[in-house]
């Protein structure tokens, strides 16, 4: 979490590992994904995962109604 | 008395129709929100027991997500397969740590991460079911000086879950499942007139 971006990925997948983390916590990883993610990358989290609460929220659009699965548009 | 500021809900094995029952019993505007966990098959349609109890509640019935906060008159559902914990005050969280009892989403981990954040502000609601699950977890909300109300074992659909809590617990009360709905909102409502 403390490594600074080191690639630019297409697709990160992360599923059920970020509800270990607390909100602040959260916000860090999710701040590294969108660094690490080109534009329209995908991420896709755990089924009860979601981006909502999260300051990226607007950054990303959802890929596929009702799937954990978003598209970074900005 | 201290005044509740959450309910937290456990059942198993004929819980839908018990829950479906109380929730008929709470007005749409009941004063702290409610947790759930209802032991459920892995079945692909997650939403399917959501759906089903909002039909019979005037509450807004939704799933549970990760860190999702707590309002009053909703009622939160742990989702099949993830545990449903009290991350802090007024904040859900979920895991994926191993099955309690072989349950996952388990009561005890809901009522004793709930009295952990809670503590006498808590109400722990144990209703049907067919496992021991929630036994501890009840004790665990009692000696946080929480509430407890069990079933009366003679009204549910399966006594094995309030008989087992009974068996552990000196709880406040037994109760048959037509007067539980009334007695929370006595209870919620009561101590914040």
């Amino acid at each position: 979490m403390s490594d600074a971006p080191f690639n630019e990925f297409n697709v990160i997948l992360c599923r059920n590992v970020m509800i270990y983390f607390n909100r602040a916590l959260q916000e860090r990883t999710h701040r590294l994904f969108y660094d690490s993610l080109g534009t329209f990358g995908i991420l896709g989290l755990g089924s009860r995962e979601t981006l909502r609460f999260m300051p990226q929220e607007p950054l990303y659009e959802p890929l596929v109604p009702g799937e954990k699965l978003y598209r970074r548009i900005a | 008395m201290t005044t509740p500021e959450l309910v937290a809900i456990g059942t198993s094995l004929g819980g839908l129709n018990a829950l479906t029952a109380l929730f008929k019993a709470l007005p749409e505007r009941f004063p702290v929100p409610i947790v759930v966990v209802q032991h459920r098959s892995l079945s692909p349609d997650g939403g399917g027991l959501t759906q089903l109890l909002q039909e019979h509640a005037r509450l807004t019935v939704v799933e549970a997500d990760d860190k999702m906060s707590l309002e009053a008159g909703r009622v939160y559902i742990a989702p099949a397969d993830y545990h449903l914990l009290i991350e802090e005050p007024g904040m859900l969280a979920l895991s994926t740590d191993a099955p309690v009892r072989s349950a996952r989403p388990s009561i005890d981990v809901l009522f004793q991460t709930a009295a952990e954040a809670y503590g006498a502000g808590l109400v722990g609601v144990l209703l049907t079911g067919a496992s021991a699950d929630g036994a501890d977890g009840l004790a665990v909300v009692k000696a946080r000086g929480g509430r407890a109300i069990v079933e009366d074992p003679a009204t549910a659909e399966c006594r094995t879950m309030p008989a087992a809590a009974l068996a552990a617990t000196a709880v406040d009360y037994v109760l048959p499942l037509s007067k539980i709905g009334e007695y929370l909102v006595t209870l919620v409502e009561g101590t914040r007139a």
